[in-house]
C-alpha cells in the first residue's frame, strides 16, 4: 500500500512567539524558535509507519509544503522511517490559506499515487483543520477526520474510529484510496532519538518547487487563495469566573460553596460522599448498585 | 638422627608421577580451554575508550583484591573469605616450594627451614579448611537470602573442603608410617595421624592407606584445575583482571563515539556492551551486597543488581552468547528501575560497574522508541525546550522574582558563572535554593552573574535515561555557549549538573574549573565573608545526595558548614555518608511516575523521622522534592522541614 503523510512544520507557540510588530504574522519572540510538528501530524505519522510494519509491504512518503529552511519535520518523519520525503518548495508566504495550499498538495500527491493519505486532524499553529478536507474533495476521494484507530485488513477498504465527544467513538467504513486526518489520541507515538534524527540527516530530502508540478505562486495568490489572513493579536486574558453563592443559604453553606468554587453543591442533587470503614463502603457500593440494577440481585437459597 | 626432612614423592612409584603430570596436563588444558572460550566471548564486546591510570588501578588492585577490604564491611564473611583467601595462597606457596626443591638442584627443604616449612603450610591448609567450613556454614546454615544460589555451589564447596582435608589425611598417612619426631611442627597431619592410629586397627597398612589417599587427593586437585573457569571458582581468575582493568568511576557511564551512523544504539545484543562490560558479567561472585543496599530492591521494585548480573551470565554461558539479545531474560522494567544512586557499585567488592551497563540497556529501549509516559513527555520536553519540565526557554529568569542578578552578556566577564540548573529555574522547591544562593552570594559580596535563558539542561536527565544523543547535543550547545562568556569558577548547587559539568562535560572539550557552593561556602566563611548565627532549629539531620557523595565525594563539607551554624546539632541517619539511602529522585525518576512497591524517598524519610529531628538537610533539588513530598504523606508539614543547606546557610547569615 502506497500512504502519503502530509505533515506541517510549525514554530511552537509555547517556546514564545508574539505577533509581528506590524500584526502580519507571528515571530519568535527573542529566543530561538522552536520547530517542530504537531501531536496530530506527529499521530498520522505514527499510523502511517504502524499500517506498513503491519502489512509487511508498501511505502510511506512524507510530504510537506514550506521554504527551503523547514527541514525538521521532514526529519521527524525521515528518522520514525518513511521511505521519502518530499518538500514542496513555496516562496516565504508562511500563512497561504488552506485552499492554496490543498490545490499545491493535490498536484505534488497526484504525481506521487497514493492508496491512503493521511495528515494530522489540526495543525499546531493556526489549528484551521481544513486543509485535509479540502484536498479530499479536490481530489474526490472520501475523508474521514478525527480518526482515532485504523484498520487496514481488506486491501480496498478502510475501517477507522472516529474520536466524538464524551469518549465516544464512530466506527466508519471507506473504499480507498481515502484520506484520514488523525487526532492525537490515536495513540501514545514511539520516541525519536537525536541520533535516529542525526542518522536522518544523511537521508535525502527531495525538494520540489511549484513550476514542477505546474504552479505558479502569482496563479495560487489569484486564483488560489479563498481568504486572506488579516493579522494577528495575542489573546485577552480572560476574566476568572468568581462564584457567588446564593444569598439565601448559610454562612457555613457559603463559606464552603466559595472554598470550593460551587463544587459542593454537587451534592444537594442526590450524590453522597460515603465513608466509612473498607467493608462498610463496598457494601453501600453493592447495594447501591443493585438498586439501579446495575447488577442483579442475588436472594439466598 | 636423620635431619628433618622428607621424600617428595615418598611411596608414589614412578608410573603414578608419570600418569600425575599426563593427568595435571589434562585438567590444565581443559582449564586453559574453558578460560580461552570466556576471553573469547569477552572480546566481542565493543571496544571500551575510557580507562583509569594505572596508578589508581594498582590502588584498586592492593585494596580490593589483596586486602579485601569492601568484604570486611561484614566481619564474618571477612574472615571467611580472606582465610580461604590467605590459605589458598599459603598451599599454593608451599606446592611451589615443593617443587623448587624437587626439580632444581636447590635442596633446602631440611632441618629447621624444613620444620618451619611444614608448620606454615599446615598452618594454611588449616587457616584454608577453617574458611571453607565458614563459607558451608553460612551459605547452608545462615543462609542469607541475600546470597545468589547457583548450580554447582554444593559442588565447589564440598571439593574445596575435601581438597584440603584428603590432603591432611595423607598427610597423617604418611606420618603413621614411622612417626618421625620432627613432623610434631606438622600441626594438622600430626594430631589427625594420632586420631588415625587410634581409631584405625592395629594392622592397619598404612603404606597402602596412604597411596590410596594420594589418589584421591590428586583427583580433586585435577577437579580443581579442571573446573576453574567456570562455577563459582571462575572469580579466582576473573576478578583481578576486573579491578585491573576497571574503566570508569562510580556511576560514570560510557560514551557513546558513533552518534548518526546507526540508528539503533544500545545493547541490543550482548555484544554490544563492551568487552570489560562483559568481563564484569563473569567477575560477579554473587555474594548478594548490591541488593542489599539497592534502594529499588529494598522497596519492593522488581530490580536487584546482582540478579541482572546473573541473568546476563546465564545468557553469556550460553550457546552464540555475544549475538544473543539480552532481552530474553531482562525485563524492561528492571533497566528502569535503577535510580544511578550508586550504592551497589559502592557495595561491590570487586568494583563491578552496574550502571554503565544498566544505562547501555536503557539506550536501547530509548532507541527502538520504547519509551512511555512521563518518560516520553520529558524526553520531548528536554528536546524541544531545553529542560525536561517542558517550560519555555524564555521563562528560565522567572524564578529571580525581583532579586536583581547580572545576566552575562556574550563577552563580558564574571568571577563566577552561576549555573542555575533546570530544577533551580523552574520547580518552586529548586527556586528557593536558586534565590537563597543568590541572596548569600550577594551578602558575601561575590562577583557573580547568571546565563539567564540561555542556559539549557546540563543533559544529567537524557544521559541517565539512555538518550546519549540528547545528551551530547546539550552538552555540546552548552560548552559552546559557555566559550562565549568569560568568567574563572562555574558554580553549581545540583549535583547532577555539578557531576555532568565537572566530570562529563571534559569529554567533550568542555574543560571548566566547576566548585560546589558547599567549597565556596567553606571558603568564605574561611575568609570571615559570611558570618553565622543560629536559625531555631535544632535538631537536623544531613541526607547526603548520591551525585554529591559518592559520586563526587563531597561529604564532610557540607558537615563542617552545619557545624558552623551555632545551636545546629547533627544526627547521623542510620545510613549516611558512601552508605547513604537514595531518595529516589536519580536516573530520571524526579520526573517518573513510581509504579512498583513504597515510595524510596518514603523509606528514605523514614530514617530521619526515627531520628525525631525538626529538620532534614540536604544539598541536591531532586532530594529536596523527594523528601519534602514524603513529609508531605507522612502528614508532617509543619513538624519537620527539609531544607537545602544553601538555603539553612543563607537564613543564618
Amino acid at each position: 500500500m502506497k500512504i502519503l503523510v502530509l505533515v506541517k512544520e510549525v514554530m511552537d507557540a509555547n517556546a514564545g512567539l508574539a505577533p509581528s510588530p506590524d500584526g502580519s504574522r507571528v515571530l519568535p519572540d527573542g529566543t530561538d524558535p522552536v520547530c517542530r510538528i504537531g501531536p496530530d501530524d506527529r499521530a498520522a505519522l505514527e499510523e502511517a509507519v504502524k499500517i506498513r510494519a503491519s502489512q509487511g509491504s508498501g511505502s510511506v512518503t512524507a510530504v510537506t509544503v514550506g521554504s527551503t529552511e523547514n527541514v525538521n519535520g521532514l526529519r521527524i518523519c525521515l528518522a520514525r522511517g518513511v521511505d521519502r520525503a518530499v518538500r514542496i518548495v513555496t516562496e516565504d508566504n508562511p500563512y497561504q490559506d488552506a485552499f492554496s495550499t490543498a490545490r499545491i498538495i493535490k498536484k505534488a500527491v497526484e504525481k506521487l499515487g497514493f492508496n491512503l493519505i493521511l495528515c494530522g486532524n489540526k495543525s499546531y499553529d493556526l489549528g484551521r483543520s481544513q486543509v485535509g478536507a479540502i484536498l479530499a474533495e479536490l481530489l474526490g476521494i472520501p475523508q474521514v477526520s478525527r480518526v482515532v484507530k485504523i484498520e487496514t485488513g481488506n486491501r480496498t477498504r478502510v475501517q477507522v474510529q472516529r474520536r466524538m465527544e464524551k469518549g465516544d467513538r464512530e466506527i466508519v467504513e471507506c473504499p480507498l484510496p481515502a484520506l484520514l486526518t488523525v487526532d492525537h489520541l490515536a495513540g501514545e507515538p514511539q520516541y525519536i532519538s537525536v541520533n535516529a534524527l542525526l542518522v536522518a540527516e544523511n537521508q535525502p530530502v527531495e525538494s520540489w518547487d511549484l513550476a514542477s508540478l505546474d504552479l505558479t505562486s502569482d496563479k495560487l495568490d489569484q486564483e488560489g487563495s479563498q481568504t486572506r489572513l488579516m493579522a494577528f493579536e495575542p489573546p485577552r486574558p480572560r476574566p476568572k469566573k468568581i462564584f457567588v453563592p446564593d444569598s439565601s443559604l448559610s454562612p457555613d453553606q457559603k463559606i464552603n460553596l466559595l472554598l470550593t468554587g460551587g463544587l459542593t453543591q454537587e451534592k444537594k442533587k442526590g450524590s453522597d460522599l460515603l465513608q466509612g470503614s473498607p467493608d462498610h463502603l463496598a457494601d453501600e457500593i453493592i447495594k447501591f448498585l443493585k438498586e439501579k440494577g446495575i447488577i442483579p440481585s442475588v436472594s439466598k437459597a | 638422627m636423620n635431619p628433618a626432612g622428607r621424600e617428595i614423592f615418598w611411596n608414589i612409584p614412578g608410573p603414578i608421577i608419570i600418569g600425575m603430570y599426563a593427568a595435571v596436563v589434562l585438567s590444565l588444558i581443559i582449564a586453559a580451554i574453558g578460560f580461552l572460550r570466556r576471553l573469547s566471548r569477552w572480546s566481542r564486546g565493543e571496544k571500551d575508550q575510557d580507562s583509569l591510570p594505572w596508578i589508581e588501578r594498582a590502588k584498586h588492585f592492593l585494596t580490593y583484591a589483596v586486602a579485601q577490604v569492601k568484604l570486611f564491611r561484614e566481619s564474618f564473611s571477612g574472615i571467611m573469605h580472606i582465610s580461604i583467601f590467605v590459605g589458598f595462597l599459603g598451599l599454593f606457596a608451599a606446592t611451589a616450594v615443593i617443587v623448587l626443591e624437587e626439580y632444581t638442584p636447590l635442596v633446602f627443604l631440611r632441618g629447621r627451614i624444613y620444620m618451619v616449612f611444614s608448620l606454615l603450610s599446615d598452618l594454611a591448609g588449616l587457616i584454608f579448611l577453617v574458611g571453607i567450613s565458614l563459607a558451608i556454614y553460612r551459605r547452608y546454615v545462615q543462609r542469607p537470602e541475600k546470597l545468589e544460589r547457583r548450580r554447582g555451589d554444593l559442588l565447589t564447596l564440598g571439593g574445596l573442603f575435601l581438597l584440603a582435608f584428603t590432603g591432611f589425611l595423607t598427610e597423617a598417612a604418611r606420618i603413621a608410617t614411622d612417626w618421625p619426631g620432627f613432623e610434631v611442627y606438622s600441626i594438622g597431619g600430626y594430631p589427625l595421624a594420632r586420631i588415625l592410629d587410634l581409631i584405625l586397627p592395629r594392622d592397619t597398612r598404612w603404606e597402602t592407606f596412604h597411596r590410596g589417599l594420594w589418589l584421591f587427593h590428586l583427583a580433586f586437585v585435577l577437579l580443581f584445575f579442571a573446573f576453574l573457569p567456570s562455577l563459582r571458582l571462575t572469580h579466582i581468575l576473573v576478578t583481578p583482571f576486573n579491578l585491573l582493568l576497571k574503566k570508569r568511576p562510580l556511576g560514570a557511564l560510557r560514551p557513546v563515539l558513533r552518534l548518526g551512523e546507526e540508528k539503533i544504539l544500545g545493547a541490543g545484543k550482548l555484544k554490544n556492551l563492551s568487552w570489560k562490560q562483559l568481563l564484569d558479567i563473569d567477575a560477579c561472585t554473587g555474594c548478594g551486597r548490591c541488593q542489599e543496599v539497592c534502594p529499588a530492591f529494598n522497596t519492593e521494585k522488581p530490580l536487584s543488581p546482582m540478579n541482572v548480573v546473573g541473568k546476563l551470565r546465564n545468557l553469556l554461558s550460553g550457546k552464540n552468547s555475544p549475538d544473543s539479545s539480552p532481552w530474553r531474560e531482562v525485563e524492561e522494567v528492571e533497566v528502569w528501575n535503577c535510580t544511578t544512586c550508586g550504592a551497589c557499585e559502592e557495595a561491590c567488592p570487586v568494583l563491578i560497574n552496574h550502571i554503565d551497563r544498566l544505562v547501555e540497556l536503557r539506550r536501547y529501549q530509548v532507541h527502538t522508541g520504547n519509551v512511555r509516559g512521563s518518560a516520553l513527555r520529558g524526553l520531548e520536553d528536554l528536546f524541544y525546550y531545553g529542560n525536561p519540565w517542558g517550560h519555555p526557554p524564555k521563562d528560565r529568569t522567572l524564578w529571580l522574582q525581583d532579586e536583581k542578578v547580572r545576566i552575562l552578556e556574550e563577552g563580558e566577564e564574571t568571577d563566577l558563572l552561576y549555573w542555575v540548573g533546570c530544577a533551580g529555574a523552574y520547580d518552586p522547591q529548586g527556586q528557593e535554593i536558586s534565590l537563597a544562593l543568590v541572596k548569600l552570594l550577594k551578602k558575601a559580596q561575590v562577583d557573580f552573574a547568571i546565563l539567564g535563558s540561555k542556559e539549557r539542561c546540563c543533559g544529567d536527565f537524557a544521559r541517565r535515561m539512555g538518550e546519549e544523543g540528547l545528551f551530547q547535543k546539550l552538552a555540546r550547545e552548552n560548552i559552546e555557549n559557555l566559550k562565549k562568556y568569560k568568567f574563572n569558577k562555574i558554580l553549581v548547587n545540583c549535583p547532577h549538573g555539578y557531576n555532568t559539568l565537572k566530570n562529563e562535560y571534559s569529554k567533550f572539550a568542555g574543560e571548566f574549573e566547576i566548585i560546589h557552593y558547599s567549597e565556596l561556602i567553606t571558603q568564605l566563611s574561611r575568609d570571615n565573608k559570611i558570618k553565622l548565627d543560629s536559625i531555631g532549629e535544632k535538631g537536623i539531620t544531613f541526607h547526603d545526595p548520591c551525585y554529591l557523595g559518592r559520586y563526587n565525594k563531597i561529604f564532610d563539607l557540607p558537615r563542617d558548614i552545619i557545624g558552623k551554624v551555632p545551636g545546629l546539632e547533627l544526627k547521623e541517619m542510620a545510613q549516611n555518608r558512601k552508605d547513604a539511602f537514595c531518595c529516589g529522585g536519580g536516573g530520571g525518576h524526579v520526573l517518573l511516575d513510581p509504579q512498583y512497591g513504597e515510595g524510596i524517598n518514603l523509606r528514605r524519610f523514614q530514617e530521619a523521622e526515627d531520628l525525631g529531628v525538626e529538620m532534614v538537610v540536604t544539598a541536591c533539588p531532586f532530594c529536596k522534592m523527594m523528601l519534602d513530598l514524603a513529609v508531605t504523606s507522612r502528614d508532617l508539614s509543619g513538624k519537620v522541614k527539609v531544607k537545602d543547606l544553601a538555603e539553612v546557610i543563607e537564613s543564618a547569615s
